[in-house]
């Protein structure tokens, strides 16, 4: 199912603006992500997709038709909440059974079939035994996949997950990550789900829609949004960047009064602008190459996995940097504090 | 578990406290309610089991225990639905005037039962507001089953109501939400998901409004006007044989009540128990 959301806006009592303006398009079979700080408006935005909110303005299609004045029954969404909203007096079965034992009659399958249903897709999130425990009785990952697996239940064409594995231990959460991707290119539901781990977002989604204050800042595919990010919040809010006030005139970048190594970007007016650096897009050589650069001071040196982090300060305006260098590179040269060193620009952002 | 372990040391090492504590609770409740209670059923058994018997199996007696029945199970039911919906409305809805709801449903509790039952008097009596309009259209109401009962809902208002606000309100919208987008209508939610949720609360608060049902004395007395065999509740009974020194009786009927009371406290307990060994119910 193919969603389209034109430009949908939703206060809350008491003068919150949740949703300021959402516009994007879900293509059918797409895996999203949105992507967003605390109180972005991400939830919020799901809850009208679903039908648990109502838009004060604008609209949302399912497959071209506008879905305004349907209730929630009618919109076959499944929806996992975040803390799951297991029914605590039924059984697993009875959870992931709910949504067929509540059909007409003339629509509803017959016990035994149910019954089956259940178990098959109890399977499927393997949770096989389970099947007369109490919510209570299950773990987090388990609550989980019981959710998922009722929402599945109604045959949804779209499935919408907020925060899905915001409560569990990482272990879990990449265990979980990988099955649901698989689960959804198996089963090709239009699937949209909320998290705010943005390693999360940009491992297991098409791509990702970064919210911000109730819009959407920039909606593209991973790789997209981290090499070319459209705004200033973006660029910050994914992956660390060091972030420098430059000055544009002429041919040259400026930052304090001096000229930084880089190019002049031709798309870019004369004036005051953001560059924003990521720490592995410096280079940082000794002093005796010959190569123009900035010349910098090793203040500290963490070893970090398979990354050596180096924090450093610009010896002519005192501004401090980190750079990420491989550990063979580093193993090659070990950069001491009080170090000299020379730092050039591979890739910059300016805004 | 620190705070337990501090204060289980902290009482181990004044014994003596210990012993004083327990001794006043002690012998306040053997004055205050053991003693009254033994009273109450070896008065009426004072003179054998055949007098009590035929003292509550006397037509006026069994009168008055049909009455009470009826108006218990009449109220309590009505009871039941309002706080169903009054609950409901609370807990799962925002609207003006919300928490002056959530203080009048508390009214009763701070009104003396006798102005409850006044106010009906006031409202539906001969001289009262609909009097007239009561006795042209031949309607009874004060002096009769229908104020009883009227009494009787009104005093008992609050306890189903009270007892499912908080837990209501403690679920939130969660599991009905969950239900809606399975496909479930607004019946199905109420009578499979948000019901059983409550089930223990709605139980207990059923119970309590029960036992306050059928020993209620002030309100009913009000606006029953004792006629025997007609409009007098076990609780009015007993007052009229006591007033007539027919101890025996009086004290037959009221170990009738006190029995249906000591039920009530098992039941009560039984819930309880039920309740903190399941992990899935909701805490009372
Ligand atoms: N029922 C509500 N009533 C009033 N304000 C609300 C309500 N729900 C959300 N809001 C407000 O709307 C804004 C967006 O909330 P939303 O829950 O969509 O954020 P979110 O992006 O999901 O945040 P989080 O990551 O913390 O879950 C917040 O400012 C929040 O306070
Ligand atoms: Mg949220």
């Amino acid at each position: 199912m193919r969603i389209d959301i034109h430009d949908v806006y939703k206060a809350f009592e008491g003068g919150s603006r949740a949703l300021n303006g959402i516009n994007m398009t879900i293509a059918d079979g797409e895996l999203v992500a949105l992507l967003g700080p605390s109180g972005s408006g991400k939830t919020t935005l799901l809850r009208a997709i679903a039908g648990l909110e109502n838009p004060d303005h604008g609209d949302i299609l399912f497959n071209g038709g506008t879905v305004a004045g349907h209730d929630v029954r009618d919109r076959k969404v499944g929806f996992v909440f975040q803390h799951y909203a297991l029914f605590k007096t039924m059984t697993v079965r009875k959870n992931v059974s709910f949504g067929l034992s509540i059909l007409p009659r003339k629509q509803r399958p017959s016990k035994a079939a149910i019954i089956a249903r259940a178990d098959e897709l109890l399977h499927l999130v393997q949770l096989e035994g389970l099947e007369n425990r109490y919510p209570s009785q299950l773990s987090g990952g388990q609550r989980q996949r019981v959710a998922l697996a009722r929402a599945l239940a109604i045959e949804p064409s779209v499935l919408l997950l907020d925060e899905p594995f915001g409560a569990l231990d990482a272990k879990v959460r990449k265990d979980l990550r990988r099955w649901l991707r698989e689960l959804h290119d198996r089963t090709g539901h239009t699937t949209v789900f909320v998290t705010h781990d943005q390693e999360e977002a940009l491992e297991l989604s098409d791509r990702v829609a970064v919210i911000h204050q109730g819009r959407v800042e920039h909606m593209a595919p991973p790789a997209e949004l981290y090499g070319q990010p459209a705004t200033p919040f973006v660029c910050s809010f994914l992956g660390a960047s060091n972030q420098l006030e430059v000055t544009v005139s002429k041919d040259q970048v400026l930052h304090c009064g001096h000229a930084l190594p880089l190019p002049r970007p031709h798309s870019i007016t004369d004036g005051p602008h953001q560059l924003f650096i990521r720490p592995h897009e410096f280079q940082i050589r000794s002093v005796d190459d010959q190569t123009p650069g900035i010349l910098c001071r090793v203040e500290t040196v963490r070893l970090s996995g398979a990354l050596v982090r180096i924090d450093l300060r610009f010896a002519a305006c005192g501004t401090a940097i980190e750079v990420e260098v491989p550990i063979l590179d580093f193993e090659r040269h070990p950069w001491k504090v009080g170090d000299a060193a020379m730092v050039t620009i591979r890739n910059v952002r300016m805004f | 578990m620190l705070i337990q372990a501090h204060r289980a040391t902290s009482i181990a090492e004044g014994p003596t406290l210990r012993r004083i504590l327990l001794g006043i609770t002690l012998i306040f409740l053997t004055l205050f309610l053991l003693f009254p209670l033994a009273a109450v059923f070896s008065e009426a058994l004072s003179q054998g089991l055949s007098v009590y018997w035929q003292a509550i199996n006397e037509p006026d007696a069994t009168s008055a225990i049909r009455l009470t029945l009826l108006v218990t199970g009449l109220s309590v039911s009505l009871n039941l639905v309002f706080g169903l919906c009054a609950s409901w409305a609370v807990a799962k809805f925002s609207f003006p005037g919300k928490s002056l709801l959530i203080t009048l449903i508390d009214l009763p509790f701070s009104v003396s039962p006798v102005i409850s039952g006044l106010i009906y008097v006031l409202l539906f009596g001969a001289h009262g507001l609909f009097g007239a309009w009561l006795k042209a259209n031949d309607v009874e109401i004060i002096f009769a089953v229908p104020g009883i009962v009227l009494a009787t809902v009104f005093v008992t208002l609050p306890f189903v109501a009270r007892e499912l606000i908080p837990i209501m309100e403690a679920q939130g919208r969660g599991d009905e939400e969950a239900a809606r987008t399975l496909g479930a209508s607004g019946w199905q939610i109420f009578f499979r998901v948000t019901l059983p949720n409550v089930k223990w609360g709605l139980l207990y608060g059923v119970l309590l409004c029960n036992a306050r049902a059928m020993g209620e004395f002030g309100a009913v007395s009000v606006v029953s006007g004792h006629i025997r065999g007609m409009t007098n509740t076990m609780p009015l009974h007993v007052e009229i044989l006591y007033n007539e020194y027919n101890f025996v009786a009086a004290f037959a009927v009221a170990s009738l009540l006190a029995l249906l009371a000591l039920v009530t406290l098992a039941l009560k307990a039984l819930l309880e128990s039920h309740n903190t060994n399941t992990p899935n119910a909701p805490r009372l």
